[in-house]
């Protein structure tokens, strides 16, 4: 029957991950075409994402690569939404937790829309601390003539 | 007419687990959940705090305590 396919709904998925900031920052770009090659190569079609910055982590965590333990306090996050299979995705967990360079990630379900991103966030921050930039300069100099 | 919540005026319906500022309003000083009581907001919304909470906490965004 041709129902069979069409229980073959995909579904949307959002990878986020953190990257080991031992990485210098020109070669974090090639960790990410390589997390996106494992989507692509499971038949994801990638929606949207964020490309990787560095930041400071709550506390503190570790992470043992071989004989090497490293143990950190920031690293490079970023986020990638893509449409797949629901069957592909336990192959796919496997496979980014392989990757050597990734010190934590976190696949889950995620609606199709981004609402929030680390950008606008950024932005909407200083949007909400510039007028008040703005205001003090001109508080401030009108004071100076009263004076 | 009821007082609506933070997640409510904003059209908040998924709560990301990206979202600090968010999440951040409904932890108590010491980085814990605040319950529905001191949180406000509805049931469903609660359930899915939590998770992003927890998220949070785990991708390092969130610390699980604060001392």
């Amino acid at each position: 029957m041709s129902n069979t396919e069409d229980h073959k709904e995909k579904g949307v998925y959002e990878l986020g991950y953190l990257i080991l900031p031992s990485i210098p920052e020109e070669n974090v770009s090639e960790v990410v075409t390589r997390l996106k090659t494992i989507v692509t190569s499971a038949g994801g079609l990638e929606i949207a994402s964020e490309d990787p910055f560095k930041m400071d982590l709550a506390y503190t965590m570790s992470k043992v690569v071989g004989a090497r333990k490293y143990v950190v306090k920031d690293a490079y996050i970023g986020w990638m939404k893509f449409e797949v299979e629901p069957e592909a995705v336990p192959s796919m967990q496997n496979e980014v937790k392989a990757v050597d360079e990734v010190l934590r990630f976190l696949l889950i379900k995620a609606p199709r829309e981004t609402a929030f991103t680390f950008e606008g966030a950024r932005k909407a921050l200083e949007e909400a601390a510039a007028p008040k930039e703005a205001q003090t300069p001109e508080s401030g100099a009108t004071i100076e003539p009263s004076a | 007419m009821t007082k609506q919540s933070y997640l409510q005026e904003n059209h908040i319906d998924y709560i990301d687990y990206k979202d600090v500022a968010t999440l951040e309003r409904y932890l108590t000083p010491h980085a814990r959940i605040q319950g529905r009581k001191r949180s406000g907001i509805s049931a469903a919304h609660q359930r899915s705090l939590a998770t992003a909470v927890k998220r949070a906490r785990f991708m390092g965004l969130l610390s699980y305590i604060v001392q």
